[in-house]
């Protein structure tokens, strides 16, 4: 083992990956990433939150071995990310890009049996693992059918059933339901699930809340290259935006109502958003009477709700930017 | 073997990819249609032909009265085609070596020593004789026979007797067949050689009806004498069907005088140039694979797996060499089904073939993937494909364009042309498959060093920039 490897006391969870204040400036002097710091621990579903542009998949580059960072170091199962591509340790990592890596002119069976070639595991051996990963992704009925003849999720499930073939302890994945439809994505969740269930680690990028609330053991959030906070899902949206978000729609948000609102909210954070105030907090529902009871806002509010904060929610409050933007 | 599971996806890959039916069937066809439509222009250079000349020629001996006459019609016709010269110009049509044997003249016509080789045979004079008196008897006759009943009408009887001593003479001459045959042997492939078989379709007409003029007139003269009588020539039109009257045959190198067609001759030659034509083409569409693979980040990720670099591009090479192997028995056997070709089924040469291929193909990947390390797959595929298109229509030598002698290989004349990987694909295929009477196995060596020196450096190439370009670490 590696001296740099990283292992926690018998209580703390053990770290796979360690990123220290890395930082990616492209030729084209675009800042990607700004010292990143993140530890991604055993066993676990770390999501990397984020819009698009965010820094995601530069992160996820450099990490695989694809991209050198500008400053900053990294280790992978202990080894430092100098080392990577020339340590055994690489069969230890799997990547599945948002591009699926498959070759789409080879049938489901041969592309397994390739992959399990580069490999270099044996062929009988190499077998069952197929038969196993076929069964398990229910890829067995296609299993004599051209890549290029499957649907976008099953291409997908494919790409998945590929990158374990060499059974490994971490499994990245950039955006793996992206262009999937809703049932395919809710079965993709629940093979992602299953995984994390046989203990691997899985490192996933994702712009979509539902997918990394759903799957996450921790959700880092990313924003203009950096790692704004890193927590599990439900002491982020805590953390960030209290339990309840009070959510009012308003015809038009002038000077007036703003200044209305803020001084009736009495310190709560709040966020303008468009015709939109969303307001952070515990048990709301006080300051929405206290709001409702105002003329001027009663008159010119078109919607009130309190709902469960979401991570969306906490997002927006982190940055100040929807997820979509 | 994680190699040879590379080269097997790589085939089935390629089996599967409909584009690679329109490379190996479509531009083979497209050649055809170029090669045909270009051909004029080629035929239409002025330059100085270098012929090889071999005579059988026995020489006629003939009588006219009571003088007997020798005639060696091929020594004239050599003086004859040595004598002519481009109308207007200085340039001679020929330079013409004389050639002993048979075996020489196939050998120096397959290594384009000589544009073709002239061949007459033994009873060239005697065919020459035979027309010349057939044209006099047919020019003469009418004649006489105009005179004869010009002075039968004047009353001058005495006159219109000597015409018909005259014409009974001239009777010796009836019945005397018009057939001229001569051989060219050649490289129906090369150019110069097809000019020469067309030229000298030309300048035997001319030959014939120069002699048989002179003939005439000397037969007139001797009638003249002999009885007494005046006979004048006027243009008399004759009526000779030329394709009847001669018969000059083109006889490939290489495969005896068969009987075969003029385009069956000239695509038994063509089909080894448009065979590895079809495999530099074809194997473009490795680039495509390739490129496929990049985009599709395959590359990426097999940095992870256990598989090295040489693995992946010997096994991409390898896989083309086969594929290339396939097209090219392919294209053979449409050739052959078609009966453009006729080839030698020697185990050895059929191996010796197959070998040429698989290097062919190996070479032509390389060829790719080195572009392909340098820049974007578009650019890559794009320029390979438009520099192998332009290699593919020189390298075969359907163009008059100059290849000297740089050196020496093995015994064996290395010329500028060799110095393109294909061409010596080409020229090994040729001797391989078509030239088999002409070059043994051993032969072949030569040109077989010289294409797998190209294949090692070719694919040595390709693996070091490949890997340092494409498969590079960051680090």
């Amino acid at each position: 083992m590696n001296s740099n490897i990283l292992i926690g006391d018998a209580t703390m969870p053990k770290v796979v990956i360690k990123i220290d204040k890395v930082s990616k400036i492209y030729d084209n002097k675009v800042k990607a990433l700004n010292n990143v710091s993140l530890e991604i621990y055993e066993k676990e579903i770390f999501s990397l939150l984020g819009p698009n542009g965010a820094g995601k998949t530069t992160l996820i580059k450099i990490i695989t071995g694809q991209l050198k960072p500008s400053s900053g170091e990294l280790w992978i199962l202990g080894v430092s990310h100098k080392e990577f591509l020339n340590s055994s340790v690489r069969h230890r990592v799997n990547f599945v890009p948002q591009e699926n890596v498959i070759w789409e002119k080879l049938t489901v069976e041969e592309n397994m049996m390739l992959m399990a070639s580069m490999y270099k595991i044996p062929r009988r051996e190499a077998r069952e693992k197929v038969k196993e990963l076929m069964e398990e992704f229910e890829l067995l009925d296609t299993r004599k059918r051209l890549a290029s003849k499957l649907s976008g999720g099953m291409r997908r499930k494919l790409a998945i059933a590929m990158a374990l073939i060499n059974d490994p302890d971490i499994l990245i994945l950039d955006e793996p339901t992206a262009g999937l439809d809703p049932r395919m994505r809710a079965i993709l969740l629940g093979d992602i699930e299953k995984l994390k269930r046989k203990g691997k680690t899985i490192l996933l990028t994702t712009h979509i809340v539902e997918e990394a609330e759903r799957l996450s053991d921790r959700v880092g959030i990313i924003h203009r290259g950096e790692i704004i906070t890193v927590d599990d899902p439900s002491s982020l949206k805590a953390k960030a935006c209290g339990s309840e978000v009070l959510d009012l729609l308003f015809r038009k948000i002038d000077d007036v109502v703003l200044e209305a609102v803020v001084r009736i909210i009495n310190g709560h954070d709040y966020i303008k958003v468009g015709d939109k105030i969303l307001i952070k907090g515990d048990n709301l529902l006080g300051i929405l009477n206290e709001l409702r009871k105002n003329k001027l806002l009663y008159d010119s509010m078109l919607n009130a709700s309190i709902r469960k904060s979401t991570l969306e929610d906490a997002f927006l409050f982190l940055t100040g930017t929807m997820l979509g933007e | 073997m994680v190699v040879i599971d590379i080269v097997k996806s790589k085939i089935k890959i390629a089996l599967r990819t409909k584009e690679l039916y329109i490379y190996v069937l479509g531009f083979p066809l497209i050649f055809m249609i170029i090669y045909g439509s270009m051909a004029p222009m080629y035929y239409s250079t002025i330059s100085t032909m270098h012929i090889g000349f071999i005579s059988r020629d026995l020489g006629v001996s003939y009588s006219i009265g009571n003088n007997t006459i020798s005639s060696n019609y091929s020594a004239l016709f050599y003086e004859y085609l040595d004598s002519l010269y481009y109308e207007s110009q200085s340039v001679k049509v020929f330079s013409i070596e004389n050639i002993s044997s048979l075996s020489e003249a196939e050998k120096k016509a397959a290594r384009l020593d000589v544009t073709g080789v002239i061949y007459l045979p033994d009873n060239f004079s005697q065919m020459i004789y035979n027309a010349s008196a057939s044209l006099t008897y047919s020019i003469v006759t009418p004649i006489i026979s105009q005179e004869i009943n010009n002075a039968y009408s004047r009353g001058d009887i005495e006159l219109a007797n000597r015409y018909l001593r005259a014409m009974q003479d001239l009777s010796n001459l009836a019945n005397t067949t018009f057939s001229i045959s001569l051989i060219i042997i050649g490289d129906p492939t090369y150019s110069k050689a097809m000019e020469l078989y067309e030229a000298v379709w030309k300048y035997i007409s001319s030959f014939v009806f120069q002699e048989s003029k002179k003939f005439t007139d000397r037969y007139i003269n001797y009638l003249e004498d002999e009885y007494n009588i005046a006979i004048e020539l006027n243009t008399t039109s004759i009526n000779i069907e030329m394709d009847k009257a001669f018969n000059v045959q083109f006889r490939r190198i290489g495969g005896g005088s068969a009987k075969e067609t003029f385009l069956q001759m000239y695509y038994s030659l063509l089909v080894p140039g448009q065979i590895i034509q079809s495999v530099m083409i074809a194997s473009v569409s490795a680039i495509y694979m390739v490129a496929y693979e990049i985009d599709r980040k395959i590359l990426q990720r097999l940095k992870l797996t256990k598989v090295t670099s040489i693995e992946y591009i010997g096994g991409t090479l390898i896989a083309w060499g086969i594929i290339s192997m396939m097209l090219g028995v392919l294209l053979l056997a449409i050739a052959i089904a078609l009966g453009y070709v006729k080839i030698a089924w020697s185990l050895i040469d059929m191996g010796l073939s197959l070998l040429i291929l698989i290097l062919a193909g190996v070479i032509t990947a390389a060829y790719s993937l080195i572009f392909l390390s340098f820049t974007n797959e578009k650019i890559a595929a794009n320029f390979s494909l438009i520099s192998l298109l332009t290699l593919s229509l020189f390298i075969a030598g359907y163009f008059p364009i100059p290849n000297p002698v740089i050196g020496f290989l093995l015994g064996r004349e290395l010329t500028l042309f060799d110095l393109v990987p294909w061409r010596t694909a080409i020229t090994c295929l040729r001797k391989s498959l078509i030239l088999v009477d002409i070059y043994n196995p051993l032969d072949i060596l030569p040109d077989l060093a010289l294409l797998a020196f190209w294949t090692i450096l070719y694919s040595g190439i390709a693996f070091i920039t490949f890997d340092k370009f494409r498969l590079k670490r960051p680090y």
